[in-house]
């Protein structure tokens, strides 16, 4: 085909699709205060023992149940422990559920769902009515029954969320692989002859990349949600270690006269899920948009 | 010949510009035309021209937060761009309606086909449930499509593309309108059923004094139904001409290049397909000068700097480009009368575009 | 649509015996000795031999679970360790209440959820949409017993109007559902406000608008019918997952509703009971899942006519 030479300017190039999603992205205000807040919450994990001196969860019964004051500056919970402290350090405790508990549910469900999807036929059957009768649940409850079993205590709760996770991660990884499996460039990849193990790393993967990256944003919220309700009803993270949710289910008992112990905790866990899912949002408006989650 | 009559639409320097996130896009920039009562006017062009804007525009159902639309559109004396909502709003669908490409995403999926023409009945002819039906049945036989009372109480996923298209057709001329913007009605459908639409659409418009503007790309189409043809490009008016002079003596390069690039089965085989070479320009980053200048064969260097005119001549012919006023000059160098009736000063200024 | 009512209906076979096969195993999977487990850390070794033969766990694992399924289909579900009352019996007592709340909840969740994301969908960008998105963000990024507490101590500590917890009157229904709706709402406004942009963007609204309908008309004959088929798939499942936060609004508000009972159960290692709940609750969500699959195709009048 002959064409004329077009004056083309180079601000005219085509740009990538993963390109114009991080322009989106920086425009997202909700998602860049989101970042901010994801940047100081990991700080705060990272920094706690610099931020806080000493051991969060050593009693002072002295300073027992003190309302916030210049010593103490979220005050001190029933056993005298500074509440800040503790809030800091169980930043650390939650971060690491959520990164657990993400990393579950990718470690398991992205490799079973690319299989499902990829190879269907009895492979993708069996797989499924699997994820059926986990899906059976609300989220929560399988969570919950998970812990029935395995027991209580930080690593059991993130193997029972993280668990409770991988059918839906599988379920978005598989429906994804069947689209991009009838994609044309798939078609024409394996009529010359490529391995399937190169085709689903180098063609199916990168093009599902974009919901899971967003599925793991806010599944670190979730977690972070039914971590705290599992410590809430004290069969999570057990104390005496600073978890936010084991935090607001003891401060219950005191709720009536220090409201104190119970509204920082639950600020804490507010503003990290919150920046997580202004995160998710804000990721899925740039690189996912027609996404149903 | 010039129709005697007085225009039953007048558009006057219509602007409509979208606001994007990557800068201003101009998708119609300052177009004049008119239609006049009970004609067929064709409307040419590429995909991303502006004609269908240019149909939405004038019907207002352009978005408005993120379009400004400017200029005059006078619809039997009134202007539609400055009109109360609510009295466009009673415009729309028994004055001026229209008919959409998509006939498969044009009807709403859970309404009955019947009652989507119905409800039209109900609200501009105020007729009750029950002679609303009945004339939507009546309506579904005038378009031709067998058993319409039972095609009435049907969903629209029941019917064919081209079933579908007739229903659209129906609810677009139910109210008796006067004015039909037909937007590429055939291009979604089998060969076979264009042509049947087509014929569809002539019959209809047999004895009655409705005005059509049929905005299509095909060429075809044009030469079958229309009178008269505008030809647009890049957004912007190129040439206005009777349709037979158009297809024989067209003036614009790029209105030369369509019709040169219609393939014609008797011609060899052995020939190459004529095309226009280069693509369409990004609306935003507009070449400066002619817009359509750097796919042209007979540029000259006043088309790169400046813009050109609308010129009219032959008393209702129309052609933005420097050729033709070149012709203009030429003549009246050597003291002739000059060709060119005048030359509209709108298009001559080189306009800035893009952000 | 017969058709498709059956496919779902067999559909669901397999699922409902997948429950009962993962209660069956989780029993399994716990250390010790499933009789031990069953009778409870109380019983005496005669209990537990009695347990033994009652639940024929001396019997082959195929033979035990055919049983195991046979007792289901009697609504035997056991004898609860802590309380010594059959299994079926405590749930059937608290089913109702839990069941009081998710509804009082859905309803709450609804009535406010969808107008307020039909109107930030219909005005973009205005007050209204910004005002509901963030509500909704909030929402959805609130833990649910943190949120109870909160009201609590505003409504019933310090304002003193409404009771702190437990059941009775209307009133002490109003803090739990409000607390209990608060995340589906937020869901819901969010989800509707997306499915009616969508809606919004179709071909068939430019139609509906160029033949001069009432803007009112447009957004709820034209729009809002179309984008309820979604919405209500997502009312549906979120139903079934108010039943998983239940567990938690029970708890802070003292609701003898099934979501406490498993909890208790939980502390008090009542595996009879906490498998017998966990079966009900994973039987109702099936159920609910089923009949929104139902009520969709139903409303979709291309899946009904087909």
């Amino acid at each position: 085909m002959n064409t004329k030479k077009n004056e083309t300017d180079p601000s005219e190039e085509i740009k990538s699709s993963s390109s114009r999603g991080w322009a989106k992205l920086k425009r997202n205000k909700a998602a860049l205060v989101g970042g901010i807040f994801l940047l100081i919450y990991i700080g705060c994990a990272l920094g706690a023992p610099v931020l806080f001196r000493g051991d969060p969860s050593a009693p002072n019964l002295m300073a027992s149940l003190s309302p916030p004051s210049a010593k103490y500056f979220l005050g001190t919970d029933e056993l005298g422990r500074s509440i800040l402290g503790r809030i800091l350090y169980g930043s650390r405790i939650s971060l690491m559920i959520a990164v657990g508990v993400v990393g579950v549910g990718l470690i398991f469900g992205v490799p079973v769902g690319l299989i499902s999807g990829y190879y269907g036929g009895k492979t993708d059957f069996i797989i499924q009515r699997f994820t059926d009768m986990m899906l059976a649940f609300p989220g929560f409850l399988l969570a919950l029954a998970l812990v029935a079993i395995l027991g209580v205590g930080l690593n059991n709760t993130v193997i029972s969320i993280g668990i409770s996770m991988v059918p839906l991660y599988i379920r978005l990884v598989r429906g994804c692989v069947l689209i991009v499996r009838e994609e044309v460039y798939v078609e024409a990849a394996r009529a010359i002859g490529t391995k399937d193990r190169h085709i689903i790393f180098r063609h199916i993967l990168p093009n599902v990349m974009a919901p899971i990256i967003v599925q793991t944003s806010l599944g670190m919220g979730t977690a972070i949600l039914f971590a705290a309700g599992l410590g809430f009803l004290g069969i999570g993270v057990q104390p005496p270690t600073p978890e936010w949710g084991s935090m607001l289910g003891s401060a219950r008992a005191y709720m009536m006269g220090k409201p104190h112990v119970a509204t920082f905790p639950g600020i804490a866990i507010f503003l990290a899920v919150l920046s997580f899912n202004l995160l998710g949002d804000g990721l899925r408006d740039a690189f996912d948009p027609r996404s149903k989650i | 010949m010039k129709p005697n009559s007085d225009p039953l639409l007048s558009i006057k320097g219509l602007k409509t510009r979208f606001h994007t996130h990557d800068g201003i896009i101009t998708a119609v920039d300052g177009i004049d035309f008119d239609v006049f009562p009970g004609e067929t006017l064709g409307l040419v062009g590429e995909s991303g021209c502006g004609k269908s804007v240019t149909a939405l525009s004038v019907l207002r159902l352009l978005n408005p937060s993120m379009t400004t639309i400017q200029g005059r559109v006078e619809f039997e004396g009134k202007n539609l761009l400055s009109m109360d909502p609510e009295e466009m709003r009673m415009i729309r669908g028994s004055a001026v309606s229209m008919i959409f490409q998509e006939p498969m995403t044009s009807l709403n999926p859970i309404l009955t086909v019947g009652e989507q023409i119905a409800e039209s009945l109900r609200l501009h002819e105020k007729l009750d449930k029950d002679k609303a039906w009945e004339k939507a049945i009546h309506m579904l036989e005038m378009v031709q499509i067998p058993s319409p009372e039972m095609r009435a109480g049907q969903y629209p996923h029941k019917l064919s593309g081209g079933m579908r298209q007739r229903v659209v057709i129906a609810m677009a001329l139910c109210c008796n309108p006067r004015l039909i913007f037909a937007d590429e009605p055939t291009t979604a459908l089998d060969v076979t059923i264009q042509a049947q639409i087509i014929r569809l659409l002539e019959h209809l418009k047999k004895g009655s004094n409705t005005s059509i503007v049929l905005i299509t790309h095909d060429l075809g189409v044009v030469a079958q139904m229309a009178s008269r043809v505008v030809v647009m490009y890049a957004g912007q008016l190129v040439e206005e001409a009777p349709v037979v002079e158009l297809f024989h003596d067209a003036r614009h390069p790029y209105t030369k290049g369509l019709l040169k690039s219609i393939p014609i089965i008797t011609r060899h085989i052995k020939t190459r397909l004529n095309e226009i070479p280069g693509i369409v320009p990004n609306l935003l980053h507009m070449p400066k000068g002619c817009s359509f200048h750097p796919r042209c064969s007979q540029t000259m260097d006043i088309c790169k700097k400046k813009s050109p005119p609308l010129i009219h001549f032959n008393g209702n012919r129309r052609v933005a480009c420097w050729l033709a006023s070149d012709e203009y000059e030429a003549i009246t160098d050597s003291g002739q009368k000059p060709l060119a009736d005048s030359i509209e000063p709108g298009q001559g200024e080189t306009v800035q575009r893009g952000n | 649509m017969i058709n498709f009512l059956l496919k779902r209906l067999l559909a669901i076979i397999p699922v409902l015996l997948g429950i009962t096969l993962l209660l069956f195993f989780m029993l399994r999977m716990l250390p010790g000795d499933p009789a031990q487990v069953l009778a409870g850390q109380m019983a005496s070794p005669a209990d537990v031999e009695i347990i033994r033969v009652q639940m024929g766990l001396d019997q082959p694992i195929h033979i035990q679970y055919a049983s195991f399924l046979n007792r289901l289909l009697h609504l035997d579900l056991g004898r609860s360790a802590r309380t010594q009352n059959p299994v079926i019996q405590e749930i059937w007592a608290r089913l109702p209440n839990t069941l009081v709340l998710a509804v009082c909840a859905i309803t709450l969740a609804c009535a406010f959820g969808i107008p307020a994301g039909v109107i930030a969908a219909v005005r973009p960008y205005s007050w209204v949409d910004y005002l509901v998105t963030i509500a909704s963000l909030f929402g959805i990024s609130m833990p649910v017993f943190w949120l109870g507490i909160m009201l609590m101590i505003g409504f019933a500590v310090i304002l003193q109007w409404l009771p702190a917890g437990g059941i009775g009157t209307w009133k002490h229904l109003v803090l739990p559902s409000i607390t209990l709706a608060s995340f589906v709402v937020a869901f819901i406004a969010r989800m509707t406000r997306s499915c009616m942009l969508e809606v919004l963007a179709q071909d068939y609204v430019t139609t509906a608008r160029s033949k001069g309908l009432k803007e009112n008309v447009i957004i709820i004959k034209h729009a809002l019918k179309n984008a309820l088929i979604p919405i209500i798939t997502v009312v549906g499942l979120q139903f079934g997952l108010l039943l998983g936060g239940a567990v938690l609004t029970e708890t802070v508000f003292a609701w003898p509703g099934l979501g406490r009972l498993i909890v208790d159960s939980i502390l008090a290692r009542d595996y009879a009971m906490i498998q017998g709940s966990i079966l009900i609750f994973g039987l109702l969500y099936t159920l609910v899942n089923l009949v929104v699959d139902l009520a969709y195709a139903f409303v979709d009048p291309r899946i009904r006519y087909e």
